[in-house]
C-alpha cells in the first residue's frame, strides 16, 4: 500500500548524524535503526502489522546479530549498515499505532 | 441539485423540528420522493413514523460482481463494514455511533453490498459523517487477520437450509449469480487487501448505487449524496449477463437429514410484470402457515401427500436483475425425502394454479408488501433495493396496484414456465435418497 512505503536514509543528512550513526555501533552487526527500538506495547503491535517479508527480514538481521554477539565478531565492514542506506521499515506502521492510540487516549479523556 | 437552505444550519433545524412534531402516522405508508443526481446517483427518500433516521448506500457489489478467483470478496466487505476506512479508525466509527446511541450496519447479498446507519433524527450527522466514510475502506491485513474468527463463525453459523439454497443457484446459474454469498472455506486466506481494494474500486460507483433514507428530507439527504466520493467513475463495471443452466449441486455430509432445494427458472426483476406474477404464484403456491403446520397451497398439499412423515417445505422465488429462481426447500429425514421431493417437483411440473388460489396469492402478497412499507426498518430496505436495481422506487399504492393488475393468465404462464424448465437440484446432507435433476420427471 502507497501509504507504507518506508523512508531509506536520514530525514537530514548530516555529518554529525553519520558519525554518531557508525559510533553507535549496531550497524556493524547489520542491523537497521528499526531493529534496534525498544519493544514497548507500540512497537510490538507495528511489528505485528508488519508484512510477512519485512517481518522474516528483520527477524534474520536479529539472529544474525545475536550470533554476531555471541561468537564475539562483526561482520566485515563492506556488509555494515549503511548510514545511506539504513531503512526506516518500521516508521510507517508505528506512526499508525501511535496515532491510534492517541485517539483511545483522547477519547477516553473526553467521554 | 441541492436545496441551499438545507445547507444552512439554521433552517436545517427550523425544517426538523417541523418535522418532528407530525411524524407520519404508524402503520400508515410514506410518500416517496425520488431524486437521481448528475452522476447518476439515485437519492429516495421517505417519511418516518418515529424520530429515527434511517440512511442506506446501496452499491451493486454483490456475491455475483465476483470472478472466480476473489469468491467471497463481498462476504469480506460485509465484514470489512465495521472494520477501519482510510479516513476514519474502526474505534472512531464505533465510539461515535456507540455515542450518539446509533448502529451501523453492513449487509449483502446476490446483488448488492449496503450500509445502513440509524440513529435519533438530531443525531443523524453524525451518522452521516461516518457513513460516507465506508465508502472507502482501508482493508487494513492485519485487521482481516484479527477477524478471521469472526468469519469462521459466520460459516459455521449458515443454516443447511441457506447452504441448500447456495447450491441450488451454484447448480442454476454456474457463474456470477451462482456465487455463494458466503465465502468459500478454500479462500479464507487467499483474499488479500489489494483483492479487495480491486474489488471495490470496480464495483463501486455511484451509477449503479443509491442512497436512501427514511426519516430524512431529500434535500439533506441529496447534499450528503452530491459530496460523497466513490472508489470508482461513474458507471463501474457491468456484471456479465447471466444464464440458467440448471443441474446438480450436492454436498454429502454426515447425520441422516437431507435438505434439498428444487427450482426451476423463474422471473427477472427487470421483468416487472412476471416478477409479480412469479410472487404471487409463490404466495399461492406456499403461502406461510397461518398457525403451526405445514404450508398452504399446492406444495403443502403435495408435502402431506408424501406420508406421515414430517417434511419441512419453504417456498423459493428469487428474482434478480436479469435471471430468476423459483422452486422449494424441503427438508426430511433422509429416508422420507425421496417421496417429499418426488411429490413436490410432482406439483412444480404440475403447471396448473386455480383463479381461487390466485386470489389468495395476491392478497397474501399485498399483505406481505404493506406489512414491509408500513415499518420504518423494512422500508428502508425495501427503497434500498427498489433504488439500486430499478433506478426509480414505487410506492406503497402503485405496488398494491400492480399486483391488482396481474392477471390470473399471466400467473398460470409463470407457473407453466417453470413446470417446463429445467430444474436445478441443490441437496445437502444424507443424499442416499435424494434424486437428481435428470431423474426429475
Amino acid at each position: 500500500m502507497a501509504s507504507y512505503i518506508a523512508r531509506k536514509g536520514p530525514l537530514v543528512f548530516s555529518n554529525l548524524g553519520k558519525w554518531a550513526y557508525n559510533l553507535s555501533g549496531f550497524n556493524q552487526y547489520g542491523l537497521h535503526r528499526d531493529d534496534c527500538l525498544y519493544e514497548n506495547e507500540d512497537v510490538t503491535e507495528a511489528i505485528r502489522r508488519l508484512p510477512r517479508k519485512l517481518y522474516d527480514e528483520r527477524n534474520y538481521r536479529i539472529m544474525r546479530a545475536l550470533h554476531l554477539s555471541m561468537t564475539k565478531t562483526i561482520l566485515p565492514k563492506e556488509q555494515w549498515t549503511k548510514y545511506e542506506d539504513d531503512v526506516k521499515y518500521l516508521e510507517p506502521y508505528l506512526n499508525e499505532v501511535v496515532a491510534e492510540r492517541e485517539e483511545r487516549e483522547d477519547w477516553n479523556k473526553n467521554h | 441539485m441541492a436545496f441551499n437552505a438545507s445547507k444552512t444550519p439554521l433552517l436545517r433545524a427550523v425544517s426538523k423540528r417541523g418535522y418532528a412534531v407530525c411524524p407520519r402516522l404508524v402503520g400508515d405508508t410514506s410518500p416517496i420522493s425520488v431524486n437521481v443526481l448528475d452522476n447518476k446517483l439515485v437519492v429516495a427518500t421517505a417519511e418516518a413514523s418515529v424520530p429515527v433516521s434511517r440512511v442506506s448506500i446501496v452499491l451493486r457489489a454483490g456475491s455475483r460482481n465476483e470472478a472466480y478467483d476473489t469468491q467471497g470478496a463481498s462476504h469480506l466487505l460485509r465484514l470489512a463494514g465495521s472494520l477501519s476506512t482510510q479516513r476514519s479508525s474502526a474505534f472512531a466509527i464505533a465510539r461515535h455511533i456507540q455515542q450518539v446511541g446509533g448502529t451501523l450496519s453492513a449487509w449483502g447479498d446476490r446483488e448488492f453490498v449496503g450500509y445502513t446507519v440509524e440513529t435519533t433524527s438530531e443525531n443523524i450527522e453524525t451518522g452521516l459523517r461516518y457513513l460516507q466514510d465506508l465508502l472507502l475502506p482501508a482493508f487494513k491485513p492485519w485487521e482481516l487477520k484479527d477477524n478471521a474468527k469472526t468469519l469462521k463463525n459466520q460459516l459455521d453459523a449458515v443454516t443447511t437450509e441457506q447452504r441448500a439454497i447456495e447450491l441450488v443457484h451454484k447448480a442454476a446459474f454456474r457463474r456470477g449469480l451462482g456465487n455463494s454469498i458466503y465465502i468459500p472455506r478454500f479462500q479464507l486466506a487467499n483474499i488479500s487487501s489489494e483483492n479487495l481494494l480491486h474489488y471495490v474500486a470496480n464495483n463501486y460507483a455511484p451509477g449503479s448505487a443509491a442512497v436512501v433514507g427514511v426519516g430524512i428530507d431529500n434535500n439533506t439527504l441529496s447534499g450528503f449524496a452530491q459530496n460523497l466520493s466513490f472508489p470508482s467513475g461513474s458507471s463501474g463495471s457491468k456484471s456479465a449477463s447471466t444464464s440458467y443452466y440448471g443441474g446438480d449441486a450436492r454436498k454429502d455430509t454426515a447425520g441422516h437429514r437431507a435438505v434439498v432445494a428444487v427450482a426451476g427458472e423463474g422471473a427477472a426483476a427487470s421483468n416487472e410484470k412476471e416478477a409479480l406474477a412469479f410472487a404471487i404464484l409463490k404466495q399461492a403456491v406456499a403461502g406461510k402457515p397461518t398457525k403451526r403446520g405445514n404450508l398452504s397451497g399446492l406444495f403443502g398439499e403435495a408435502a402431506n401427500c408424501a406420508g406421515d412423515a414430517p417434511v419441512s417445505v419453504k417456498g423459493l422465488n428469487a428474482s434478480y436483475t436479469d435471471a430468476g429462481l423459483f422452486g422449494f426447500v424441503a427438508s426430511a429425514d433422509s429416508k422420507d425425502i425421496g417421496k417429499a421431493v418426488d411429490f413436490l417437483v410432482r406439483a412444480l411440473k404440475s403447471g396448473s394454479i386455480s383463479e381461487k388460489d390466485v386470489q389468495r396469492g395476491k392478497a397474501a402478497l399485498k399483505a406481505s408488501v404493506v406489512t414491509k412499507y408500513s415499518s420504518d426498518s423494512g422500508l428502508i430496505k425495501e427503497i434500498g433495493r427498489q433504488a439500486a436495481l430499478n433506478r426509480t422506487v414505487l410506492e406503497a399504492d402503485a405496488l398494491v396496484a400492480a399486483i391488482d393488475g396481474i392477471s390470473v393468465q399471466q400467473v398460470q404462464a409463470a407457473a407453466k414456465k417453470v413446470a417446463g424448465s429445467k430444474l436445478s437440484v441443490g441437496a445437502i446432507g444424507n443424499l442416499a435418497n435424494v434424486p437428481y435433476a435428470s431423474e426429475l420427471k
